[in-house]
């Protein structure tokens, strides 16, 4: 049972790790811009598809990986020239749409070429090695993708962290994501931040595409749909818009997940004997087997409970009245 | 140094600058007073150029500047400390001043870091508090030295006095005075009037986005206009 529990601990911490990546993408441009970049799954999805390629076309691994990720940020980085730039400052639900058209655009492009390529619309994911395959830690065994999640996870939140707080451009984004007018008189060059932004978001989505392709086994041109909600999910319960807050909103949200499945069926996995039969009946009875099969109804009203009574996040501060 | 020709802004269909030229001369300080709403602030974003003018022209220097992006302005030694201080709260006092000079090299911003503590003593007991935790006044001061550590020969002050405490503003003004000693030319916005024309050498009356009045502040504090709509005598 321990082996069990600690394997639903590593599942969390992995789909953590992965919904942290993507979440951060979005707060960093929600904190500038106001944007909502719902095209940020779909900017996942063609790092998974850059990386693919790249490892169908008999590239190494490290590579395939550079490819992938310089691929993924020039396509971020000019998804906010062409599209976002134009509409900076405008309302935000034009911004909204924009990013929901950029999505359309970004599916639909791939999807043409997937048909140009003669390839079907699912692919198989040849996962690198290192990435495939399962780690044996003691009596627990654990896929190895999810622990290179979990712990590239980390690395690159911590090295975003150090980025936005001890550097100069760091230092500017912050700026500019507290007060964009007053940022631009410090002589903040903002058309440069917003696309640092950008590129760092995309690189972040670009790792985040392969690990959840690795994970999946399977790619296609819609899958960057599932990825993008629950970040905004992770992004909000944390704090919309603030960069600890996606973190600790991703991790949650992945324990979140993981215990309905952990807890299903859990009177039956307890050994015989070792609570009573009334303890055990009562387990069965709020716990059934069929609970993981709930997981995100469980999310989503967690998620409803969190805008109601703590809309700022768990980071935000209590709900907040306006002053007039 | 700074001239102003012509200069048009609009608001949608609102002309907020109706035609307005003025001229500030090096080591000048020039106020520019007049009601609320009158452009006054307008005018110095555009000049900063956060505004487009959609008609007329800005020289600085001999150069063109226009329809310069502001990082350009700010690099050419323009710096604007906007109304309502815009401090960075959630920053520290240290990372509020090192942004103010990010567009110079990183040692120059650490040998200006210990000049404007010494200029603004108030500032250098408060390097880590976070800015949204200081007093107005205390804000005020921040935002004069952020302007300056970008090492400006000209700067723009909007509305310095504003909300703050009378001491406060006597000290705010007290800075004003230093800077202008230093050889800081100075283009000042200000509603405080009386401190306005004491402080400045000459100033501006601007009305519904056009200039009324102008002249050596010495005069203008005995102009009947100007006694009667912003002295209240």
């Amino acid at each position: 049972m321990d082996v069990y529990f600690l394997q639903q601990v590593v599942n969390a911490l992995s789909a953590g790790s992965l919904y942290a990546l993507m979440a951060v993408g979005l707060a960093l441009i929600f904190g500038i811009l106001r944007l909502i970049n719902f095209a940020h799954g779909d900017v996942m999805m063609v790092a998974a598809y850059l990386a693919a390629f790249s490892l169908f076309a008999g590239l190494p691994v490290p590579a395939a990986i550079v490819t992938m990720i310089v691929g993924t940020v020039v396509v971020g980085v000019l998804m906010e020239r062409i599209a976002y730039r134009p509409i900076r400052g405008g309302p935000e639900v034009a911004m909204l749409l924009t990013s929901f058209a950029v999505g359309q655009i970004l599916q639909n492009g791939t999807l043409l070429l997937t048909r140009l390529g003669n390839q079907p619309t699912q692919i198989a994911f040849p996962a690198p090695d290192f990435l495939s395959g399962v780690v044996q830690i003691g009596a627990v065994t654990i896929p190895r993708v999810n622990v290179v999640s979990f712990g590239s996870g980390v690395v690159l939140l911590v090295l975003v962290m150090l980025f936005l707080t001890r550097t100069r451009t760091g230092l500017a984004m912050h700026a500019a994501a507290e007060d964009l007018p007053a940022a631009q008189l410090m002589g903040i060059k903002v058309n440069r931040v917003v696309a640092t932004a950008f590129a760092l978001s995309a690189a972040l989505a670009a790792v985040a595409g392969l690990l959840y392709a690795s994970q999946a086994g399977q790619i296609n041109p819609y899958l960057g749909f599932t990825p993008v909600l629950k970040a905004f999910i992770a992004a909000v319960i944390g704090g919309f818009g603030s960069i600890p807050g996606a973190v600790v909103g991703a991790y949650a949200l992945g324990f979140l997940e993981v215990i309905p499945t952990a807890l299903s069926g859990i009177a039956d996995v307890l050994p015989p004997g070792s609570v009573s039969p009334g303890v055990h009946d009562l387990l069965a009875t709020v716990f059934p087997s069929g609970l993981g099969s709930y997981r995100d109804a469980i999310v989503f009203v967690f998620l409803i409970l969190m805008l109601l009574f703590r809309p700022n996040g768990i980071l935000g501060g209590g709900a907040k009245e306006d002053v007039p | 140094m700074l001239e102003l020709i012509d200069v048009q802004v609009q608001y949608g269909n609102i002309r907020a600058i109706d035609g307005i030229s003025l001229g500030v001369a090096r080591g000048e300080l020039v106020a520019l007073i007049g009601s609320n709403g009158a452009g006054k602030s307008t005018t110095l974003k555009t000049i900063s150029g956060l505004l487009r003018p959609s008609a007329g022209s800005i020289r600085y220097e001999g150069q063109e500047i226009t329809r310069a992006p502001t990082d350009r302005i700010v690099g050419l030694g323009i710096s604007h400390c906007p109304e309502g201080r815009r401090i960075f709260g959630r920053l520290s006092v240290r990372e509020n001043l090192v942004l103010g000079g990010i567009s110079r090299p990183a040692n120059e911003v650490r040998q200006d870091l210990d000049r404007i503590s010494s200029l603004l003593p108030l500032l250098g007991e408060r390097m880590t508090q976070l800015g949204g935790t200081l007093s107005g006044g205390e804000q005020q001061m921040l935002a004069i030295g952020r302007a300056l550590m970008s090492r400006p020969r000209l700067l723009l002050l909007d509305e310095p006095s504003l909300g703050l405490a009378p001491m406060m503003v006597e000290r705010v003004f007290e800075v004003i005075g230093d800077l202008k000693r230093q050889g800081l030319t100075i283009l000042l916005v200000e509603q405080n009037v009386h401190h306005a024309l004491d402080a400045a050498d000459r100033a501006y009356v601007l009305e519904t986005g056009r200039i009324t009045l102008e002249g050596a502040a010495a005069i203008l504090r005995h102009d009947p206009q100007v006694e009667h709509s912003y002295l209240g005598r």
